[in-house]
């Protein structure tokens, strides 16, 4: 009787779950207009309303823009929190919106011929959000936020490490100079940079939120506003931006710093308000529309259940979210839906990485030849399928490169699957292959150590890799870790790996610089970061580390080269530099340019994708007026 | 008795540095990410980790770290959970003002769903053990095996997919920007939340409530009740009841005491932001000061909760006496 | 002669469980006069006790099938509803168990408990029905039964436990008082207390009592008729002198004999049990019970079921051994050794 009852409860509540499961998909009642059948967003965009937002996971740093490195907070400086002398338009490359433009500053910056010296002007009448309302921009606020920048107890987590170029300021930053000498404020709308040496990417360096102007306070605090704030000044930001946090005009800088109440506009880990910052002046501005009113930010919540919210128009979107595969093919598939679907490039690559000091890939064409052996097609399948992003034919992310080798492509394959005979004419040419089969018949080639991540799918595409590169008579061994732990093995040259099968690199600011040089330069490699190829490691360093191999490839100086232009040219350059390497040095196999997927609910009539974050532009989105 | 609070009292004091030195042997030991590489993240330039290294505290050898994390221990104003060192890694807010401002959240939650579940498990067990073999016992039984066997982030994805998203008969989860913990309790957004987090209690308390009445309905006290003349009723709920709920009142101090660390699933899932989502988020970013600060947190309540049940326990049972 | 307080008629008492159907009482009667005070004899398993649970109403149809008559005061008390039932049980039938220290609630003060019996019957307010049972401990004896009624069972000693579920039960002058092995749990000097204390009670109350027990010793110098259980019948029955000096059943015979001696000569013997085990209630032997562990079994034990007859007045036994065997075997096996 007992056991009867039980099975009778499960098989009731299974049906009842399977009956929820079942039926229509369309969630219930929505206030939004879509729903009725219209088709695509009609009507003018009016400014007003609120936006409701998700974010899965907070900030990394409470905001503080010295310390913050993640996307989605630099995507909420730039739309609406700080200007800075340069931005962006919050557009996609192809808008324009990888391309540097004045924000404070009147214009980009005149350079001198050697390359060393960049003069800013700043705009007059931009000020600050309360309660420095009655505090314009000057030079000296940019000054300030770059000495912040340089103490490494506010920057810390941060990127201060792009300023060194900036003379003096790391010898500010170790206390041995009083200012940084190369910046100098000859009147307060000016700003005179020197640096160490031509680098043409120093105009991207005053569009990161570091160099956001910081407020005086009192003439005693050298760091003004930020004053006592070391730690978290995020919570006292001052805004200069459309928007602000929710009540900012109540933050109360004559207190003490310990004593002060951080902003009510961002509670962390639980939500974040913007609202309108009633000192903007668009009139000094141009890039930013700013049509909503306020933002409503609610920090965490699970995937689903927010994409769940999303369909039923209860959020608007979620700022850094997966779209779960359902939720993807209903707005893919569904015509009324398709127009709140936005894709774009996140300006990410994926690739494999060679050790080009390590058996049997210290041999080019074994490198090639895998290159033409990877199924890249069947890498983005395990990833998610198409919508996930494009198949990279070479290294660096198109934006960089204004879109100039779109096309290029050198080790093409028929359907991106990868062309086994291809692979195996290249193997042919290789000094591990002495029959010339096109199979190696060195023993370096089994069970060669490879590196990847344990968290899926990265152990299916080790499987797959192994695949594709059995008929090459290469055998992998293959160990799997923890991400960090990942990445740090496979930029440590004395663990000797081969080949590190999951690492993926996106660009801190729209320029080459920040592939070229983190990605492929000497400097680069262990105790530094991110060079795992070992391009121009020199030979003390490979004997050190107990390589047989004395000598590697080098592009040091065709980075320095490219470094130095300017201008269309520079985008030239960092197109030749990338040939280079996909031709010649072929340190890696690239596969995938990562997509940013977004949806939205259907208030949403206009939206963006800011480019330079890599994330949706909220102040070009607009509500619909119906919804408002 | 007074001594034996002060002994107890000082015991709580040691289970905290126990419990700590343990959570940071933990971390010390178990080969995960360099907290300071982690949360440099890719900047991994060797000067940024090391500034992140003497910004956390990890140029320091290991015991002076942990005398520092010790320090915090101490149930003291100023010094419990200190800033200077309950600082957390991942979004630089102080691990204590994290703590407090998320505790009426859980606090709400746990209080709530306790009653409930004190509400639906006594009665159920009582019934079952009065009635057994019946259809009602037959039927408690098998909610209490579902209740104890339905995992909670299971029952609580139903939930909110049912009742909210396709029926609109609850609000959706997480408390809207601006509605303080109150007012979310009155719009009903712990409703669901409550009845998730009940569920598995209330099964476990039902069964336990149904074994132990009918434990001591077998007792000769019982028998000798009944021969008094006493009416059913009166034997059940002033003699049987009586004993067989002494020691539910305990697991339930335990049991509430252990909420109030944190109710990891159910807040995450409905995005509640109480102490158990902080907690699951910080293990997940490998964010050492406030795992360590939740689980001091955590464990403080569980000790007091057993002092306090230990001694309540005095009070019921006559025949427990300390000294 | 005067109505007997209690008279039973062919009582069976069956439980229905999974094994089988188990016969605790199988048929048995008797009566007890106002005033007498009754020893029933058996080993566990003998009916002996099911049969006063079924008396006080403490084992209903509920749990098992129940047939025959019992007639309290004129009342059969198995034909009365539960609520009238409760009326009659602590109040006019009362009854003690074997362990005071499990019987009393460990939760409840003492005098609480016993002021509990008190207005469970009784309109009286709790202040009178606390001294009522103040009143009752000072009765059975203990000391400062003021200050005894607010402590709990478990301050109490074994005795005094056991005095205080005596006072209990007395507590509102019930007619018949009875005793389910009240003195198996505690010591042997306070044995004999416990039992010399009924007898008074007895006497001061104008109550019957029965005393329910395994131990022949117990019942020899208390009570006024013996009864001796074997698997849910009566086997034999008499006054106590008939017992002692002319049992006329095997099986009494070998409790008898396995009594211990204390006597110099005797201390060394061995213990003399009666071999076997008890049978299964639920598979009992046919014929008689007791056949397969009786030494002195012939055929007709096997198949024929002994009545319970009388051989002279009030001494019945249930056996077919002729009485003059009966008689000889007994001085043989149990009076030699005397």
């Amino acid at each position: 009787m007992r056991r009867y009852l039980r099975v009778l409860a499960l098989v009731a509540i299974l049906g009842l779950v399977a009956a929820a499961c079942g039926g229509d998909d369309a969630g219930p009642g929505q206030t939004g207009p879509g729903v009725t059948g219209e088709t695509g967003p009609t009507g003018e965009i009016q400014p007003g309303g609120t936006l409701e937002l998700a974010l899965l996971g907070d900030v990394s740093a409470a905001f503080d823009p010295q310390k913050e490195y993640y996307s989605v907070t630099w995507g909420m400086y730039r739309c609406c929190l700080l200007r800075t002398l340069l931005s962006y338009t919050g557009k996609p490359t192809e808008e324009g919106g990888s391309e540097l433009q004045p924000d404070i500053a009147t214009a980009l910056p005149e350079i001198s011929s050697d390359g060393l010296t960049y003069t800013f002007t700043l705009k007059s009448g931009i000020r600050y959000a309360p309660p420095f309302e009655d505090v314009e921009v000057t030079a000296q606020d940019i000054v300030r936020a770059l000495e912040r920048e340089a103490d490494p107890d506010a920057s810390v987590n941060g990127y201060s490490f792009y300023y060194s170029i900036i003379e003096g300021f790391d010898e500010f930053g170790a206390g041995e100079a009083d200012s940084i000498a190369g910046v100098s404020t000859p009147d307060d709308h000016t700003l005179v940079v020197e640096l160490t040496s031509p680098s043409g990417y120093l105009p991207h360096l005053f569009s990161m939120p570091a160099t956001a102007p910081i407020p005086p306070d009192d003439p005693s605090e050298r760091l003004g506003a930020a004053e006592g704030h070391t730690k978290d000044y995020g919570r006292f930001l001052v805004a200069t931006g459309p928007y602000m946090f929710a009540g900012s005009e109540n933050l109360d800088f004559s207190l003490p710093a310990k004593d002060q109440t951080p902003v009510a506009g961002y509670e962390p880990g639980q939500s974040i308000q913007f609202v309108r910052n009633p000192s903007y002046d668009p009139a000094t501005d141009g890039l930013r529309p700013a049509y909503v009113d306020g933002m409503n930010i609610s920090i965490g919540g699970d995937n689903n259940d927010l994409y769940n919210k999303v369909l039923a128009g209860e959020v608007d979107l979620v700022m850094d979210g997966i779209v779960p595969p359902q939720v993807l093919r209903q707005y893919s598939t569904d015509p009324t839906l398709q127009q709140y679907l936005h894709i774009y490039f996140s300006d990410a690559v994926r690739y494999l990485s060679f050790n080009l000091a390590m058996p049997p890939f210290d041999d080019v064409h074994v490198r090639k030849a895998v290159n033409l052996a990877l199924d890249k097609a069947g890498m983005r399948t395990l990833r998610g399928g198409e919508s996930v992003g494009e198949i990279a034919g070479h290294i660096m992310v198109d934006s960089l490169e204004n879109d100039l080798l779109r096309d290029y492509d050198p080790y093409a394959t028929p359907n991106d699957a990868g062309d086994i005979e291809a692979a195996k004419a290249e193997m042919a040419q290789s000094a591990y292959d002495s029959d010339g089969d096109g199979v190696c018949d060195d023993p370096v080639c089994e069970n060669v150590l490879a590196v990847t991540d344990e968290a899926d799918p990265y152990p299916d595409q080790a499987a797959l890799i192994q695949q594709n590169l059995e008929p090459l008579g290469i055998t992998l061994d293959v160990k799997s870790f923890e991400r960090t732990t990942m990445y740090a093995k496979c930029n440590d040259p004395g663990s000797q790996v081969p080949f590190c099968l999951a690492p993926g690199w996106g660009k801190d600011f729209p320029d080459g610089y920040t592939f070229a040089d983190p990605l492929f330069g000497s400097a680069a490699i262990f105790p530094s970061c991110c060079n795992y190829s070992l391009v121009g490691a020199s030979p003390e360093l490979l004997q050190e580390h107990g390589y047989e191999v004395t000598e590697v490839p080098s592009v040091d100086e065709e980075i320095a080269a490219a470094n130095a232009l300017t201008g269309e040219a520079r985008f030239q350059g960092w197109a030749d530099l990338d040939q280079l390497l996909m031709e010649e040095v072929v340190p890696w196999v690239p596969y995938l340019f990562d997509n940013n997927v977004d949806v939205t609910s259907q208030r949403i009539v206009n939206y963006s994708f800011d480019q330079f974050a890599g994330v949706q532009a909220l102040d070009h989105f607009a509500i619909h007026p119906d919804a408002q | 008795m007074g001594r034996y609070l002060i002994r107890r009292a000082l015991f709580l004091v040691l289970v905290l540095f126990i419990v700590s030195l343990v959570t940071f042997l933990i971390f010390v030991k178990l080969p995960a990410a360099d907290p300071a590489r982690r949360a440099v993240g890719r900047a991994t330039t060797p000067e940024n980790v090391e500034n992140a290294r003497r910004a956390f505290g990890l140029d320091k050898p290991i015991y002076v770290q942990y005398a520092r994390f010790a320090k915090g221990l101490i149930p003291w104003p100023g010094l419990f959970l200190n800033e200077d060192v309950y600082y957390s890694y991942s979004n630089f807010v102080p691990v204590k003002e994290e703590i407090f401002r998320r505790l009426p959240v859980t606090v709400a939650l746990a209080v709530g769903a306790s009653i409930i579940w004190v509400l639906i498990g006594i009665p159920i067990g009582i019934v079952s053990a009065v009635r057994r073999r019946s259809i009602a016992d037959r039927a408690a039984m098998v909610f209490a095996l579902f209740g104890v066997s339905a995992p909670v982030f299971w029952l609580a994805y139903l939930f909110l997919y049912l009742f909210w998203f396709k029926l609109d008969w609850a609000p959706s989860s997480g408390i809207p920007i601006g509605v303080s913990v109150l007012e979310a309790v009155a719009q009903g957004r712990f409703i669901m939340p409550w009845l998730v987090l009940a569920l598995a209690f209330a099964a476990f308390y039902a069964r336990m409530v149904r074994g132990n009445l009918i434990e001591t309905m077998g007792e000769d006290y019982i028998r000798t009740a009944r021969a008094k003349g006493l009416s059913e009723r009166r034997v059940i709920y002033r003699h049987g009841l009586r004993a067989a709920l002494t020691p539910v009142v305990t697991m339930f101090g335990l049991d509430l005491a252990g909420l109030l660390g944190g109710v990891f699933i159910t807040e995450t899932v409905f995005n509640l932001p109480g102490i158990g989502q902080y907690a699951v988020r910080s293990i997940f970013l490998n964010d050492f000061p406030s795992v360590m600060g939740v689980t001091i947190f955590g464990a403080f309540f569980i000790a007091l909760g057993t002092l306090l049940v230990d001694v309540a326990y005095a009070f019921l049972d006559p025949r427990v006496r300390y000294t | 002669m005067a109505e007997p307080l209690l008279e039973v008629r062919d009582l069976r008492v069956h439980f229905p469980t999974d094994d089988g159907l188990v016969k605790a009482v199988d048929g048995i009667s008797f009566t007890l006069a106002a005033g007498e005070t009754l020893g029933v004899v058996g080993e566990s398993g003998s009916g002996k006790s099911v049969s006063f649970l079924t008396v006080m109403g403490l084992i209903t149809k509920n749990q098992a099938r129940i047939q025959g008559e019992i007639v309290f005061q004129g009342q059969d008390l198995l034909k009365l509803p539960p609520e009238e039932m409760r009326n009659v049980r602590g109040a006019k039938i009362s009854m003690i168990f074997q362990d005071p220290m499990t019987s009393l609630h460990p939760y409840y003060k003492v005098g609480t408990q016993i002021a509990e019996a008190i207005r469970t019957h009784q309109k009286v307010s709790k202040r009178e029905a606390r001294e009522q049972a103040v009143e009752m401990l000072r009765r059975v004896g203990i000391p400062r039964p003021d200050e005894r009624a607010d402590q709990y069972p478990h301050e109490f000693s074994g005795g005094m436990r056991q005095r205080a579920m005596i006072a209990m039960a007395l507590s509102l002058n019930p007619d018949l008082l009875i005793a389910d092995e009240p003195t198996t749990a505690l010591d042997v000097t306070v044995q004999a207390q416990i039992l010399d204390l009924i007898d008074r009670l007895k006497q001061e109350f104008n109550a019957s009592v029965v005393i329910i027990t395994h131990d022949l010793g117990v019942v020899a110098e208390h009570c006024d008729h013996i009864q001796v259980m074997y698997a849910g019948k009566i086997v034999e029955a008499g006054g106590r002198r008939d017992i002692y000096y002319g049992a006329h059943h095997p099986y009494t015979w070998g409790l008898l004999s396995s009594i211990p001696r204390l006597a110099e000569e005797e201390a060394h013997e061995r213990l003399n049990p009666i071999r076997g085990l008890p049978p299964s209630l639920i598979f009992v032997p046919p014929g008689c019970a007791f056949h397969p562990r009786c030494p002195h079994a012939f055929d007709r034990c096997r198949t024929e079921v002994p009545a319970l007859l009388p051989a002279n007045g009030h001494h019945a036994s249930a056996c077919h051994l002729a009485l003059e065997d009966k008689e000889r075997i007994f001085q043989e096996t149990v009076m030699v050794r005397r």
